[in-house]
């Protein structure tokens, strides 16, 4: 799909792993694999060779694979996801499982003599989701809870946050990722993680605090282009609904109001003195309700105490400037940062006619993907870091089973490493999430410490001179078992086809043969096999000097190519 | 030349062996020295509550302040006076367990020295927005009312300044990890969250630099470059940008450093980044614009009341108030204090933030989204003291009967710190902030 104006080489698909698949009919045309290697690096954590076949294999041209690989991602409990599972299962992880309740008798209120016990649920649910994307099937589910994780934003290694960010994870953001956006933005607003984050938990009558209220309409659903800032009720016009098409401060303060006494049982000494007002759990206290009437969107809302608070969302969810505002920040993540208006039209279409429906975002999705403007491959995204460093693992087969307090190799490096690009997981301090644009992206410290990352991700192993995480000499012992096309050339070319595809610039690929050859000829075979994985060192002789050493940092080089940073 | 060629040129001088982390000394400048000014624009992320950190001491506003503040009223004797009406929090000069009597330090003594300027009724007084991220990016890009402004502020400063001296690494460094909204489009910004840990350094050893005992050996960390060569796209010339800067700034050795004067950067990302900017200004290294950011100041709850001389006593607000003082002070008396001689006298910091808070605190012990606010500017060139005018906390002067007012447009001080610092043309000015309107400066910098 990119272009490049110097040309591009033809590199040999030769031995690229697919032999499993070679005896189904597939179409092999090099047109119907780009595309299904744009749609995949795209729409997943990274393109495998067994990915585009499985594409492949699935219809008869382009637009019917592409609907029906949508239509499978889309249907993502019904694939089975077992082998993930237990890869998370048997990671070790204590708190993923935990109930709200168990995580605050555990990690807030119990013994805190341990300092990480605290920050244990953060971290596992920061290592499982490192796991799922590079591992699980339901490729497209997982890259819209990362879109729902930005959406919603919350702190996760705050204090207050850290022990029960499982909460928000798991029963407020995945069941719902696919599923309908007035179910998810229900069980955010009694998030325990987000009553801490955006203070809600402390919003009560007399003097109401208006943190959640505000990101409410601003970030999380009608948007900062319908503000009409403003103190005062007044001038906003309604639209064809009966809402207004817009918000002041004054609604904000009103909708705050709506949300006084949503809180949290935390011990508070307001709250009864017993056990059951101290378990974590959401909680409407009615006696911090504001009383009154409000006035939202151009609607009196009677008092109703905590029903209030519910016409409110319903209210926000249906209006359209809500289906806008996240329909388009739905087709910059997918299709591009500028994507077309007309597709974001479309899709909020479909997004309010169908907001009570309970596949509602996934007949959004199936929207985007099945547009035009993806069949005709329009669009481009630069790899944010978390993209990139599980691509690398993901197109290497990597065995990972991060954590996050053991120890500094592998983990504790790498996560540590990955933390400086400025895309650590769950730590974006403000209620707007990660940007999602390439111009904040590139920045030369997300370039560079990306580039950091990728250059030690291929020397992590586990402890006790133990496997690598990344698959490198295998993969290319297995695909290239004999000696001889071990060369320069025909290594660079086997994992540039495996890692980016076929459309590289030439000089690039030059300049990886020429620094994997060093001083031997290009078609050489190097030998890979004295003295794994480091190779043995000979200062006569380039052609057996540490290679594999040199076969990972030349992977190493291609996954910091300008090719491997676009999806 | 190349910037590339000219360091190179400069690594027999690191060989020959400078001063501790000050390796490559430009050799060519120094001792002539550029003078060039600098320019820092430190952004307090979240909406400060100006109110709290400049407060009324005495007289009619110190009344109004008492009607209306409500549960975040700070009592006289909890602040540190600074004038006969007007006070600092006390952590602006002292620790939690000092009192307020005790001897100042930071930004306090800064003011007691004259080098701080603080300039009441900051703010946006052509636009409103109670929103965090629009007003950040109006400020940011230097366009209230426009977040869609495609070049920052100091982006479009860069592009007008005519010829700047020489960089032998950048013009602009943004001290943050994703690029800075002052910076947006400015194709020679090094942005760099971390400066010490900034390098490609992860290759196996076999292979990380060119070993010169092996003939043909070649390293790979400076093939970086080579991959990035080609191509147009956007990214492509980031990658080629990022790429520069990391072959550039490898030569420094930021963790070696040595601050002078006796200064004590905080161990904080803002000091660690405030302490390898001094050294990137000693060094020469072209510095004329910088960004930083120091956050947390939404505090909508728990934002606190200090109670000075109580160690113990835990004020979250203020904790944020000493951090910011500490690194602008040891900032400020590194270069103050320099070996190559006043240094403060060609670099002005400006602090300022989207807006202030709402007068009357809530009833979670916090304060809501406000407008007016106050800017803090210091350098050796700053004239200390007050500036603008307080708008007033009267229910007339009141903005929708519940903040304070704006009196001063932001753009008015940074302004005056172009023309009267940077020595930009005023006329240019129209392409730095489009829609200001007439230049009037406010007085805060020495021409």
């Amino acid at each position: 799909m990119d272009q490049f104006a110097g040309g591009t080489s033809a590199v040999s698909p030769a031995g690229d792993g697919d032999r499993i698949f070679a005896d189904r009919f597939v179409d092999r045309s090099q047109e119907a694999q780009a595309f299904a290697r744009g749609v995949l690096e795209r729409f997943s954590y990274g393109a495998r060779p067994e990915d585009i076949s499985h594409f492949l294999s699935l219809g008869n041209d382009s637009e019917e694979r592409l609907a029906n690989w949508v239509a499978e991602q889309l249907d993502w409990q019904a694939m089975d996801d077992s082998a993930c599972q237990a890869r998370i299962d048997s990671a070790g992880y204590q708190t993923l499982n935990k109930s709200i309740t168990q995580l605050w008798a555990d990690h807030v209120r119990g013994n805190q003599s341990n300092w990480p016990d605290r920050y244990l649920p953060v971290a596992e649910t920061d290592a499982a989701r490192i796991i799922r994307a590079v591992h699980s099937r339901r490729q497209l589910y997982e890259m819209l809870v990362e879109f729902w994780h930005d959406h919603f934003n919350v702190a996760g290694w705050e204090f207050s946050i850290a022990p029960v960010f499982v909460q928000h994870d798991r029963d407020a953001i995945r069941p719902n990722a696919l599923g309908n956006f007035r179910e998810m933005l229900e069980a955010v607003a009694k998030s325990t993680a987000m009553l801490y984050y955006l203070d809600n938990r402390a919003n009560r009558s007399g003097g109401y605090n208006e943190n959640w209220a505000r990101e409410l309409m601003e970030l999380h659903t009608m948007g900062v282009d319908v503000y009409f800032p403003g103190a005062f009720h007044g001038a906003i016009p309604p639209g064809d609904d009966g809402l207004a098409i817009g918000y002041s401060d004054a609604d904000v303060y009103d909708v705050a109001r709506c949300f006084t006494g949503w809180t949290v049982r935390n011990g508070h000494w307001q709250f009864p003195q017993t056990p059951e007002y101290d378990t974590g759990e959401f909680f409407y206290h009615s006696s911090w309700h504001e009383g009154g009437s409000k006035f939202v969107v151009g609607n009196w809302l009677m008092p109703a105490g905590q029903q209030e608070a519910h016409e409110v969302m319903n209210l926000l969810c249906r209006h359209r400037a809500t289906a806008r505002h996240i329909c388009r920040k739905l087709c910059r993540r997918f299709v591009g940062d500028e994507p077309p208006d007309s597709l974001v039209e479309s899709a909020s279409e479909v997004w309010r006619d169908q907001w009570q429906a309970p596949d509602q975002i996934a007949q959004v999705m199936g929207h985007i993907i099945n547009s035009d403007a993806v069949l005709q491959g329009q669009g481009s995204k630069v790899r944010r870091p978390f993209e990139l460093m599980a691509a690398c693992m993901r197109k290497t087969g990597g065995e990972i089973q991060p954590h996050h307090f053991q120890g500094w190799q592998p983990y504790g490096e790498m996560l540590s490493l990955f933390q400086q690009t400025g895309h650590g997981g769950f730590r974006w301090p403000a209620p707007d999430g990660y940007p999602d644009t390439a111009a904040r992206w590139t920045s030369a410290s997300v370039l560079g410490q990306s580039w950091r990352l990728l250059s030690r991700l291929p020397e992590l192993r586990l402890p006790n001179d133990g496997p690598f995480l990344l698959r490198i000499y295998e993969l290319t012992v297995e695909a290239l078992p004999d000696q001889s096309d071990h060369t320069a050339t025909k290594l660079v070319d086997w994992w540039l086809h495996r890692l980016v595809g076929p459309e590289v610039l030439s000089q690039r690929r030059l300049e990886l043969i020429d620094f994997l050859r060093q001083n031997a000829d290009a078609d050489q075979p190097l030998n890979l096999t004295t003295n794994p994985p480091y190779g043995s060192w000979s200062a006569g002789n380039m052609s057996a000097h540490y290679t594999p050493v040199r076969l990972r940092t030349m992977v190493s080089m291609i996954m910091m190519l300008p090719e491997f940073h676009r999806r | 030349m190349k910037r590339r060629t000219f360091l190179k040129s400069c690594c027999a001088a690191a060989a020959a062996g400078a001063l501790p982390g000050m390796a490559w000394v430009n050799p060519l400048l120094a001792g002539t020295r550029s003078g060039q000014d600098v320019l820092v624009y430190l952004y307090l992320r979240g909406g400060i509550d100006g109110l709290h950190l400049v407060v009324p001491y005495a007289g009619a506003e110190r009344v109004a302040y008492e009607s209306r503040r409500g549960n975040m009223l700070i009592p006289e004797e909890r602040l540190r006076p600074i004038s006969a009406e007007w006070a600092l929090h006390p952590r602006a000069g002292g620790g939690p367990g000092d009192p307020v009597s005790s001897p100042p330090r930071w930004l306090q003594r800064l003011w007691l020295e004259d080098r701080l300027a603080i300039i009441q009724g900051a703010g946006m007084p052509t636009h409103l927005s109670r929103s965090h991220f629009d007003a950040q990016a109006w400020m940011d890009l230097g366009t209230p009312g426009n977040k869609n402004t495609p070049q920052g502020w100091l982006t479009r400063y860069l592009q007008s300044a005519g010829p700047l001296p020489p960089a032998s690494l950048s013009h602009a460094f943004g001290f943050a990890s994703t690029q800075p909204l002052a910076l947006m489009g400015a194709n020679q910004a090094f942005t760099v969250s971390n400066a010490q840990e900034f390098r490609v350094d992860g290759f196996h050893w076999s292979w990380q630099e060119t070993n010169p005992d092996l003939p043909g050996h070649q390293g790979a960390h400076h093939r970086i470059q080579n991959l990035w060569q080609a191509g147009n796209s956007s990214l492509e010339q980031a990658g080629r940008l990022a790429a520069e800067a990391l072959a550039d700034m490898r030569e420094m050795d930021f963790a070696a450093y040595q601050p002078e004067g006796g200064a004590q950067y905080p161990d904080s990302a803002l000091g660690t980044q405030m302490r390898n900017l001094a050294q990137l200004i000693k060094s020469d290294a072209g510095v004329v614009v910088a960004t930083l950011d120091y956050g947390g100041w939404d505090t909508h709850e728990g934002q606190g009341i200090p109670n000075p001389g109580n160690p113990n006593h835990f004020d979250f607000y203020g904790n944020l108030v000493q951090g910011l003082s500490e690194a602008v002070d040891a900032f400020y008396t590194d270069l103050a204090q320099s070996s190559q001689g006043n240094l403060m006298n060609r670099v002005s910091v400006v602090m300022l933030s989207e807006f202030g808070r709402n007068v009357t605190g809530n009833q979670s012990g916090g304060t809501d989204h406000g407008y007016g606010n106050v800017m803090l500017a210091l350098g050796g060139r700053v004239n200390g003291g007050f500036h603008g005018q307080f708008p007033g906390l009267d229910k007339g002067s009141l903005f929708e009967d519940q903040d304070l007012h704006t009196t001063v447009d932001y753009r008015q001080v940074l302004a005056e710190a172009l023309v009267r610092r940077l020595n930009l043309p005023a006329p240019a000015l129209e392409q730095v902030f489009p829609t200001l309107g007439s230049y009037s400066p406010v007085g805060v910098f020495q021409t």
